[in-house]
């Protein structure tokens, strides 16, 4: 029992070092702005996307199951950096939640204009 | 064992847990694909059609509670208020301020159908115009978009089925953020034109309101307003038509009976006045509301890009005590105006007296407004907003307005000052926040003894009696 509670503090303590350690990732909207829309913005041919594109399941299913993948070899325009290198995991978990949030099925659908 | 409880705490607290479980929804199995209105017809055409009757698609209803209806049937579709005057000339299209921008959908925007007006004559078409899921698919959201005869509510996720087929499916009766989207938004804007309806109410603890705080009873409002056959209960008292005007709506009906306080004096003004007066001591508290719009001076936005007319706010507005009887004297189109005792038009008044035993002091929003008036016919005119919200013009918009309204081509009209009762009935605090005897019953009470028909404070003249004896 004691062994338990020992790891369980330790992993609590862990966990609350990581949030401080974590970077502030900055403001959501901008965020998808200058890392998603510049690719995904009206007639681009990398298809239209915007936070009310889909609903909050596909967005989260977007993110566990396709992202990595779908965007392995994306550079963001006028850098040469891939955008997987660039994103922190802050800054990537800051956009997952502002494409929720304003998902197509959430209170505040927006088109992120 | 420990293990076991330790890998299943483990378990819970993983961020993907309830993501992988298979969300069920109400409607899952009736159909695979919604397609519009005619798959809810499938099942619910008898719902629909009753719903065509309905206020909620009419837009006017029976109005026998209106002094001067003459038994026409009245609603927002046939009558001006003083917000946005009318949905003539106002009813669908989009408004673009100079950068392109649209600033406006019409009033349709909040009509429970998919763009056309609502015909007296139920057909196919009309059923199929009703938008079920605006007031019954939680996740549900629509823009208008251009269509072949003009313009169309259309779901955002027109174009991702897969998406709008989960929305489709998730039926429920409607809940306070659904009607709050359109009932709280009225006027314009948040709480612009009712003062007691605030978006804040769709998650609002008990001291905000003690019926529909999440933490409390959580009422919904369809607990309260939900009638028969897609009728709504409840008009306030200024809306004209009503759904279910033989079964007016209160608060001592089925919840709270006709004596209950503990305290003999209180019930004893329970008879005379509403709960409303000491139960809701101010309104607007979250968001401020209009209490006087000026459509003879236009404001600019230059955030919007967008004009409007002057509008002035208050917030925590303290309410303006008359008596009311259950019917109300409206300002009809194409009557001539009547005024009140300060030269303003009365657009809604509630009727009653002291000596009218029917009748009780109820808690109202008093609006004051200018609007246009015909020159010798003295009829109120409505705006065409829609017309003057890019350019600031209001002449051609109130010109547009005779003609589309009462078919003056050439208007002469000036401006008068209008004045409506608003009844207020949302926001009830809990009974410690309720109004003190000395509240009322003081010289710097809040009720204003002698437009309620006193000579001055009633507690001061039985006192005055007992002393006597």
């Amino acid at each position: 029992m004691l062994r338990v509670s020992i790891i369980l503090a330790g992993a609590m303590v862990l966990a609350a070092a990581g949030a401080l350690a974590g970077d502030k990732p900055g403001d959501p909207k901008s965020l998808y702005k200058q890392n998603c829309r510049v690719c995904h913005d009206k007639g681009s041919p990398n298809g239209e996307y915007s936070p009310l594109t889909l609903i909050q399941d596909q967005w989260s299913s977007f993110f566990k199951d396709k992202f990595t993948a779908a965007h392995k070899d994306a550079v963001l325009p006028g850098r040469s950096e891939k955008l997987l290198e660039v994103l922190t995991p802050a800054q990537l978990k800051a956009i997952q939640k502002f494409c929720n949030d304003h998902a197509a099925d959430s209170e505040q659908p927006q088109t992120c204009s | 064992m420990t293990r076991r409880r330790l890998a299943a705490l483990l378990l819970c607290l993983a961020p993907g847990a309830v993501r992988g479980q298979q969300k069920t929804y109400s409607h899952a199995q009736y159909f695979q694909h919604y397609e519009g209105t005619k798959t809810c017809l499938e099942c619910h055409r008898q719902e629909a059609e009753n719903f065509f009757g309905s206020q909620h698609y009419q837009w006017r209803g029976p109005a026998p509670q209106i002094e001067n209806s003459g038994g026409k049937k009245l609603g927002k579709i046939n009558t001006i208020n003083d917000f946005c005057t009318s949905p003539t000339g106002n009813w669908i299209g989009l408004v673009r301020n100079s950068r392109g921008e649209v600033i406006s959908k019409g009033c349709s925007a909040c009509h429970a159908g998919r763009g056309l007006l609502p015909s007296n004559l139920m057909d196919e078409r009309q059923l199929q115009n009703i938008d079920c899921l605006i007031c019954h698919a939680s996740g549900y959201r629509r823009d208008l978009y251009p269509a072949n005869s003009g313009f169309e509510w259309k779901p955002i996720l027109w174009q991702n089925r897969e998406g709008l087929d989960s929305v489709a499916k998730r039926i429920s009766l409607p809940t306070r953020a659904m009607c709050l989207r359109c009932h709280a938004a009225s006027g314009g804007g948040p709480n612009y034109k009712r003062g007691d309806l605030e978006y804040k109410l769709a998650d609002c603890d008990r001291d905000f309101d003690v019926h529909m705080a999440s933490s409390g009873k959580n009422l919904q409002c369809v607990a309260c307003h939900a009638g028969d056959n897609h009728r709504v209960r409840g008009r306030g008292a200024d809306l004209s038509g009503s759904d279910m005007p033989g079964k007016p709506l209160g608060c001592t009906e089925k919840c709270h009976g006709s004596a209950p306080h503990a305290v003999a004096v209180l019930n004893r003004h329970a008879k005379r006045v509403n709960c409303t007066v000491c139960h809701i001591p101010s309104f607007a508290r979250e968001d401020a509301t209009d209490m006087a719009r000026d459509w003879s001076k236009s404001a600019y936005n230059p955030e919007a890009d967008k004009y409007t007319a002057t509008i002035t706010f208050e917030k925590n507005v303290r309410p303006v005590y008359a008596w009311f009887n259950g019917f109300t004297r409206a300002q009809l189109p194409g009557q001539a105006v009547r005024r009140l005792s300060d030269g303003s038009v009365g657009i809604m008044l509630p009727l009653g007296s002291r000596q009218d035993p029917e009748a009780r002091i109820h808690a109202f929003k008093v609006h004051k407004a200018r609007l246009p008036l015909l020159e010798g016919k003295q009829w109120i005119i409505p705006i065409v907003v829609e017309q003057f919200f890019p350019n600031g013009k209001i002449d051609p918009a109130v010109r547009r307005a005779a003609e589309e309204m009462y078919g003056v081509g050439d208007p002469r009209y000036t401006w008068t000052a209008t004045t409506r009762y608003m009844g207020i009935y949302h926001g009830v605090q809990p009974a410690s926040k309720a109004l003190q005897c000395l509240d009322c019953h003081s010289p710097k009470g809040r009720m204003d003894w002698k437009a309620l028909g006193y000579s001055g404070d009633p507690l001061d003249a039985l006192l005055a009696a007992r002393a006597r004896k």
